[in-house]
């Protein structure tokens, strides 16, 4: 017994050291960038891997300075959350509404939708962005905030899987129970299902709210005027233009840093249900 | 199909491991081949049920017509007018009803009509300059696409539309004749609440669905068959431009001339990637969650955050850092930080390597670099999952093979492997078809580069298909929308390829009924 | 009553809209759509890599451009950064979106003049062109000539061109006359020499040089075929003279011959005063031996207590050192709105950029067989364009008018060294006679320059490809040079 005890040992011993190096390279590149945030220089360029002296210049750039004009991460942030709130409100009731139909409403339609939904999401997205920005162009919702906020949030319905799902797992019953009772369909949803779904719920609102805070593409093909840039939109610049990177590096890493930190936070709220959506009902046993 | 695989080779987990690979490709291969045999066959059927129901259609809107009165007649000419001409209860109904013909009818005069007439042509006018230097306004042909796409999907709602008001006249001039009350205003309401509501839940997300996705969807798969883009020194497109049906010559160009030598180069690097992408994310994620799950280790949830702060980070921050972090520089002094760490904690003298490969032109470089970021990135995500999994496996089954005497390995290979490989199957393809389609990651890593010339196209090492169309069409001078078009499309038949697996198996289609 | 009121009111909506149907249904006349408002202003200036001296500049122009026509002076002009390489991009996506005014470089000419984004200056704007044809050199205004001879934008300055940068306490004049010899020197010190093969503005040079041809030919029909003669025996024989250059001294971790990593702006200079960069190639805008005043008005305030981020540390350091403060702890400035020190004299610092002892001259020869060949480059200006789709034009004319005169240009060659295209600046200005860099690049253009409106649709990227493979290829076998060439061409000829 003594052996199998120590064999035991030795096994939990190697699993902790690698661990404990993998955590150390995973980590490391995140450390790097919020030491860097703090770094007296601007540039990318140092002949040391961390900063030789610290200070909290860069945060205090992102929202004030002389080059704020140019470079107004206050005003992105501003945007970024208005279209953020907007887009999730929007994607959240559409795909709650949609996941409902297709989970609790039988109609001729329903399979047919289902797999319409999967079919579009297999193009890639950016394929019709031409064109998507063209038809915004003529409601003159282009290079607008609002614009931009609906096209990150109109077609959300498409997205009806995980809370499908979670929709499906709830017992029939209670809908006959309420249906006896007299309760038309409207009030089903919106008195008993809503309720019973709080978790699917705060994870589709915060999926949602997320979404718009990763995004590069879609705003930088969207927005034209600095001033409504998102921030992926605007920050991009600082770090991949040549002819930039040697100035704003270090803030790059300040203004990520700055919106990573929230993010991080919901991202840790969410990530339990995303488990469950994941796994889905197999994952009960 | 992957979980019924799976239900078999729980009872044969004693065939060699090879044998049980080769018979699960064979077993997809044929799969997919029976699927898509099978939707080819039906087509004929399909056809046949299509022309029928159109036939069926008109049957009857003549057998109503006949029968009805002369209201019901006057509704084939004004929408709901066998509604709100017979009871004032039936007004809101009516009216509403005349709304949708008024509102089809202004589109199409404004909008609609002017469109759809130089749908065949995508316009004829010419933008250009007067000798006062004032610029006349010329045809444009996105606009005349896009809107004439627009109106053909209205029309046939309209017709839809159209016969549903002649029913919906004919049926009320049936209760009126039976001595049935009509329904007022306020049950009209209800019915979209009960059994309608279907449609009132539906309506505005499948708009926003048709004008964001479908419409330019549509678009681009017509822009396919013309010149829209860069061509033949002319920038063929709006507002200095039109561009006008071409045919298949896009397909040729892209396929068999220039592009033809390279579209297959891309898609195999596509397919290697996403395979390397989808693969290594999963094991080394299976195992890291394997590790972390064992019942010894201490400390599981702080080990398990160490790693969600990497996905928790907005992944164009991640990964453009990743490719400073990896920078290079010819000059040994102002290199990289990885570079740096390699000298100076490490004391590797003059240790300077141009990780992406994007300065020295190395592609095997930057693609086990993109697929080592990668890792990076994605690892946890699949920790996550699996986690969530190995706490789920029935302790019993556990118990009862190692009374059997199976050791570790034997274990992993008929438990653990089997079980986890049931829940993630449909996920891991769903990952898989993600993955051809990931831009973030090459974007934002090496932009597709190092950049090559093969016979006269220049192509990157790492392009994706996806990256490839993006340099295509996008924030270029010279863009190519037509070209894009076409690798768009062929982006999509790549993926639903293997997507098809997912479309069949999914649980959540077929099982749910089962599940309620 | 009431139905038949409905039936009425139905009726007539139905019989409207049939009957607008109808009468509009054939109208499919077009109308142009214009974007802007007449009390705005956007412009796109360039911001160059060592602070945003470009738009800096400009933007203190405002208050005088606002003097000068009164009638402007509540329109809001808004400078937005924006390299003049990526402005016909950023402008055909969405062309009534994009800026009033907007400097551009040659090379983009014909495209933009094809994509309609160049106002022409005819009609109300006339008094622009003729003011243009008598100020500026006729080179640069030809340049922007469409083929009506219409002028379609303002010259703002005729630099677009490079040369030589050298290290003139290691190469001797001597030295600098011959590419090899400068490599064979550096080599042997274990000493780079920059030179930017990864992009398609400087890899032709050894072509363009040697006299082949790489641009659209114009038939008298107006279609365009591209032409070029790179891969006849004389392109071919400088092809292999690259491949065994290129073996020699561009490839291996100790090449001598290198390109910059990200930026060559700040890595030329910065490998030239450290030491390890002897000779780069590259144009007027990075300049040395400068100086700059510090202008502090209207909209480029300098605030006395941080650091504006477009200022270096060493300019700081004298600013805060040496500027004097007026009762209000703001700033004292003279007359031109520079500051000064206690003594009233402007405070001035040295521009960061080229250390003293580098040198600019003409481009070197190089050796092909027995002949020497010079290096080519391509040159041109850069110009100030009017949007035509914007409504407010005549205030953007006028604005353009304004940043591109004489003393648009004077103030952009002193923030920017960026050389002038007025001639009557290039004919009295000492500073402008003297400019070192200015002087080797009208050398180099007389030698081998090379004026080009528009290039290939995948010339660009096929050059830099080419480049690279020189450098990472073994290039001296016949077969991988061959192939190499023969993609560059096919690449070219596409159009």
């Amino acid at each position: 017994m003594i052996g199998l005890r120590s064999k035991r040992i030795l096994t939990d011993t190697v699993i902790y050291v690698v661990l404990l190096v993998m955590v150390v390279i995973w980590l490391f590149p995140l450390v790097w960038m919020i030491l860097r945030a703090f770094d007296t220089q601007t540039g990318f360029t140092s002949t040391t891997v961390f900063p030789e002296a610290y200070t909290f210049d860069n945060f205090i750039k992102l929202f004030k300075g002389d080059d704020y004009e140019s470079y107004p991460y206050g005003q992105w942030l501003v945007n970024t959350l208005f279209i953020a709130i907007g887009s999730c409100i929007i994607s959240t009731m559409f795909v709650l509404m949609v996941s409902y139909a297709l989970s609790r409403l039988r109609f001729s339609a329903r399979k047919k939708l289902m797999n319409i939904a999967l079919v579009l999401g297999l193009f890639p997205g950016f394929l019709s962005m031409v064109a998507l920005y063209y038809i915004f162009n003529q409601f003159e919702l282009t290079n607008s905030r609002v614009g931009l906020m609906l096209a990150y949030s109109l077609a959300a319905g498409t997205g009806y899987y995980i809370v499908k799902g979670f929709f499906d797992t709830v017992p029939l019953a209670i809908d006959e129970a309420a249906r006896i009772d007299g309760a038309s369909k409207n009030r089903i949803f919106w008195q008993m299902i809503i309720p019973l779904s709080k978790p699917i719920i705060v994870y589709t609102i915060l999926t949602n709210f997320i979404s718009p805070w990763c995004d590069y593409i879609m705003a930088s093909v969207f927005i034209h005027d600095p001033t409504k840039y998102t921030i992926a939109a605007g920050i991009r610049s600082w770090v991949s233009d040549r002819e930039v990177v040697n100035k704003m590096f270090t803030r790059f890493c300040a203004g990520s840093v700055l919106i990573s930190v929230p993010i991080v936070i919901l991202f840790m709220i969410m990530q339990k249900f995303y488990v469950a959506g994941i796994t889905g009902g197999a994952a009960k046993g | 199909m992957y979980n019924s695989n799976n239900n078999q080779s729980w009872k044969e987990y004693n065939r060699p491991w090879y044998q049980k690979l080769g018979l699960a490709i064979w077993t997809y291969i044929r799969n997919v081949g029976l699927m898509i045999w099978s939707v080819i066959k039906s087509i004929p059927f399909k056809l046949r049920d299509f022309v029928f129901a159109i036939g069926r259609c008109f049957q009857g809107l003549w057998y109503r017509f006949q029968k009805g009165d002369w209201r019901t007649r006057m509704s084939y000419l004004i929408f709901g007018f066998g509604c709100f001409s017979r009871s004032p209860k039936q007004f809101l109904k009516g009216f509403a009803w005349l709304a949708v013909e008024a509102l089809f009818v202004v589109y199409m005069v404004f909008l609609g009509g002017p469109n759809l007439a130089m749908f065949g042509t995508l316009g004829t006018i010419e933008e250009g300059f007067d000798e006062m230097g004032n610029l006349s306004a010329g045809h444009n042909s996105l606009k005349i696409l896009i809107f004439g796409v627009a109106t053909l999907m209205l029309l046939v709602f309209f017709v839809y539309m159209y016969v549903k008001n002649t029913k919906v006249a004919y049926e009320t001039q049936k209760r009126v004749e039976a001595g049935k009350p009509l329904s007022n205003a306020r049950q009209q309401i209800n019915y979209a609440l009960n059994d309608g509501f279907h449609v009132t839940v539906l309506t505005l997300p499948i708009i926003g669905i048709l004008l964001i996705t479908v419409l330019p969807l549509l678009c681009n798969i017509l822009i396919a068959f013309t010149n829209y883009g860069y061509s033949d020194g002319v920038f063929h497109s709006p507002p200095a431009h039109l561009f006008t049906w071409k045919g298949f010559s896009a397909f040729s160009f892209v396929f068999a001339q220039s592009y033809g030598s390279i579209i297959w180069r891309v898609l195999a690097w596509t397919l290697i990637w996403a395979v390397f992408a989808t693969f290594t994310n999963f094991f080394f994620g299976m195992f890291l969650a394997m590790m972390i799950n064992k019942k010894s280790i201490k400390l599981k949830p702080l080990w398990r955050i160490c790693f969600i702060l990497v996905i928790a980070v907005p992944d164009f921050v991640t990964l453009l850092m990743m490719s400073r972090f990896f920078g290079y520089s010819p000059d040994v002094n102002l290199t990289g930080p990885f570079n740096l760490i390699l000298q100076q904690w490490f004391g590797i003298k003059g240790a300077n390597v141009d990780w992406f490969g994007t300065y020295t032109m190395n592609d095997t470089a930057a693609r086990v670099m993109v697929i080592v970021v990668n890792l990076w990135r994605g690892m946890p995500f699949t920790m996550l999952a699996t986690s969530g999994i190995l706490m789920n496996i029935p302790e019993e089954l556990y118990e009862s093979s190692r009374i059997d005497g199976a050791g570790p390995i034997r274990r992993f290979i008929s438990i653990t492997f089997p079980y986890i490989m049931f829940v993630m199957g449909p996920q891991l393809i769903t990952t898989f078809t993600g993955n051809i389609n990931n831009f973030n990651v090459i974007f934002f890593l090496t932009g597709g580069g190092p950049d090559r010339n093969i016979d006269g196209q220049i192509i990157g090492a790492t392009d994706l298909l996806v990256t490839w169309l993006y340099s295509m069409t996008i924030e270029k001078q010279f863009p190519e929308y037509n070209y894009g078009a076409v690798i768009g499309l062929f982006t999509f038949l790549v993926s639903s390829f293997f997507a098809l697996i997912v479309f069949n198996s999914s649980k959540s289609i077929k099982q749910e009924d089962t599940f309620q | 009553m009431k139905k038949i009121l409905a039936t009425l009111l139905a009726s007539a909506m139905t019989l409207t809209a049939f009957g607008g149907l109808v009468a509009c249904g054939g109208s499919t006349e077009p109308t142009q759509k214009l974007g802007g408002s007449m009390d705005e202003l956007i412009v796109w200036a360039p911001e160059s890599s060592h602070g945003s001296e470009g738009v800096d500049g400009y933007k203190s122009m405002i208050a005088g451009f606002k003097e000068q026509y009164p009638q402007y002076k509540d329109v809001k002009i808004t400078f937005q950064a924006q390299p003049e390489g990526e402005v016909e991009t950023k402008l055909a996506t969405d062309p009534a979106a994009g800026a009033d005014v907007f400097f551009f470089e040659n090379g983009q000419t014909n495209n933009m003049l094809g994509k309609n984004l160049l106002q022409p200056l005819v009609g109300d704007l006339s008094k622009y062109a003729d003011a243009i044809k008598a100020r500026d050199g006729e080179a640069t205004w030809k340049g922007v000539t469409n083929s009506n001879g219409q002028v379609m934008a303002f010259p703002a300055t005729n630099d677009n061109g490079w040369f030589l940068w050298y290290n003139k306490d290691f190469f001797t004049t001597d030295d600098v006359k011959s590419l090899d010899t400068m490599l064979a020197k550096a080599k042997t010190d274990g000493k780079k020499i920059m030179f930017n093969y990864g992009d398609g503005w400087y890899m032709p040079s050894f072509w363009q040089g040697a006299g082949n041809i790489m641009d659209f030919e114009v038939a008298a029909n107006g279609s365009k075929t591209y032409v070029t003669d790179i891969d006849n025996a004389k392109g071919k024989e400088v092809a292999k003279t690259l491949a065994t250059m290129f073996k020699t001294y561009a490839s291996g971790s100790d090449a001598t011959l290198i390109k910059p990593s990200s930026d060559m702006n700040s890595e030329i200079p910065n490998g030239m005063r450290a030491g390890s960069v002897v000779a780069g190639f590259i144009g007027t805008w990075v300049q040395n031996g400068g100086e700059r005043s510090f202008y502090n008005n209207g909209d480029t305030k300098i605030p006395t207590d941080v650091k504006p981020d477009w200022l270096s540390d060493g300019e700081w350091a004298i600013l805060t050192e040496k500027g004097a403060k007026d009762e209000d702890g703001q700033w004292k400035v003279n007359k031109n709105g520079n500051i000064v020190d206690e003594e009233g004299n402007e405070v001035k610092a040295p521009i960061a950029g080229m250390p003293e002892f580098a040198v600019p001259t003409a481009c070197p020869t190089f050796k092909v067989g027995e002949n020497d060949v010079q290096m080519g480059t391509f040159y041109g200006g850069k110009y100030c364009g009017v949007n035509p789709r914007r409504v407010n034009k005549a205030c953007a004319a006028a604005f353009a008018d304004w940043m591109t005169n004489e003393n648009g240009q004077l103030v952009r060659y002193t923030k920017t060294k960026a050389g002038p295209t007025n001639k009557n600046l290039l004919e009295t200005n000492a500073t402008i006679k003297n400019d070192k860099a200015l002087s080797a690049l009208s050398q180099q253009i007389s030698l081998g320059g090379y004026s080009q409106q528009s290039q290939a649709s995948k010339f660009w990227d096929s050059m830099a490809a080419f480049g690279n493979a020189l450098a990472t290829k073994d290039c001296t076998v016949e077969a991988t040079l061959n192939t190499e060439l023969d993609n560059l061409c096919r690449a070219m000829r596409l159009g």
